[in-house]
């Protein structure tokens, strides 16, 4: 069984080319994986572009791909009208709904191809573009479980979770977990506390080989940013040694932060997690960096 | 362990190796590797300079 995670974009709200974002990289979010020869995308940010040209280069045979997204905003759909392989007839393209008998990804789609955006309509691609429902529970796709959990983030979102050959892989991007908190005010006015996060997502994510979560804010720079739906750093890490999570990457990093802010989270994050107690591998997701679990 | 380059950018990739491959610490399969990255296997660390 073979079980491999890349990152393609892992940037927050939009690309940010450059020499100060080069390490962690400037595109905006998108996540390959490869399980077992079957190939499911998170997201369809920038990065969504490089993989589409990698999928292009490499393979002969036509492309299949699983797609799943967060949300739509921009930052999580722009991608895909560049995405080389939806302009081609021998792709089929499976894109899956959380809520039944819908078509809104379809149609989000659609609307950022509109003349009024871009040159290409979206019903001119080459690709089937299928649209699939994800049942309460689990899905189960060509072979791998997948589950779908809602997240809080303006407009919603939704955290997805893959698993096969007991290898669990959990995707929660755009999820201000500080909302959910019981101890909310108290890990404000303290943030050395343990935050306690709901019962709810520990078990999604619970013992989860690589937990990849948004993580975009430093504990001091959160309450200014309260209600714009990303995480701290530090809640990640408490949600994830709660969960029994073996590796966590911080992902969805801030326009604003640089490659040595990044590094800075990271450190503090990472020494959380070793005050914790728990097993857990702390780090931050880089473009180019493909696990194998 | 081998080290690729595509267009300018370098990367260390595991061959499937027994111990695994890390990249300042954290197990991975592959990466692209920047200026100081240090990729260690087994005992051995290697650190990547960009060149001058």
């Amino acid at each position: 069984m073979e079980f491999l995670v890349r990152f393609w974009g892992t940037r927050g709200s939009i690309p940010t080319p450059g020499h100060a974002t080069k390490r962690f990289g400037g595109n905006t979010s998108c996540v390959e994986l490869m399980i077992d020869g079957v190939l499911f995308i998170c997201d369809g940010g920038s990065g969504l572009r490089e993989l589409g040209l990698r999928l292009t280069q490499q393979k002969g045979a036509p492309v299949e791909a699983h797609m799943f997204f967060s949300h739509m905003h921009w930052d999580h759909i722009q991608g895909f009208p560049f995405f080389i392989p939806a302009y081609s007839e021998r792709s089929r393209l499976h894109v899956y709904e959380v809520a039944k008998g819908r078509q809104h990804i379809k149609e989000m789609l659609h609307g950022q191809m509109s003349s009024d955006y871009f040159p290409v309509r979206f019903s001119d691609l080459g690709a089937q573009i299928l649209s699939g429902n994800l049942e309460q529970g689990a899905t189960r796709i060509d072979g791998v479980c997948v589950k779908s959990f809602e997240q809080h983030h303006p407009g919603r979102s939704y955290a997805y979770s893959f698993e096969k050959g007991g290898k669990k892989f959990v995707y929660a991007t755009d999820n201000e977990l500080d909302l959910t908190l019981e101890n909310r005010d108290a890990s404000l006015l303290d943030p050395a506390i343990p935050r306690k996060v709901p019962d709810a997502f520990i078990e999604f994510i619970s013992n989860a080989d690589l937990l990849v979560a948004d993580g975009q804010y430093t504990d001091e720079e959160y309450p200014q940013k309260s209600g714009w739906g990303h995480a701290r750093a530090n809640t990640v890490v408490d949600a994830a040694a709660l969960a029994n999570v073996k590796q966590c990457a911080i992902y969805h990093h801030d326009p604003m932060h640089s490659d040595s802010v990044v590094d800075s989270i990271i450190t503090q994050a990472q020494k959380r997690a070793q005050a914790s107690g728990a097993n857990v591998t702390v780090f931050g997701a880089r473009e180019g960096m493909t696990l194998k679990l | 362990m081998s080290l690729s380059k595509a267009g300018e950018l370098f990367s260390a990739n595991d061959l499937n190796s027994s111990n695994g491959m890390y990249l300042n610490g954290v197990k991975v399969h592959s990466a692209v590797l920047h200026e100081g990255d240090q990729i260690q296997i087994g005992d051995v660390v290697f650190t990547f300079f960009e060149g001058i």
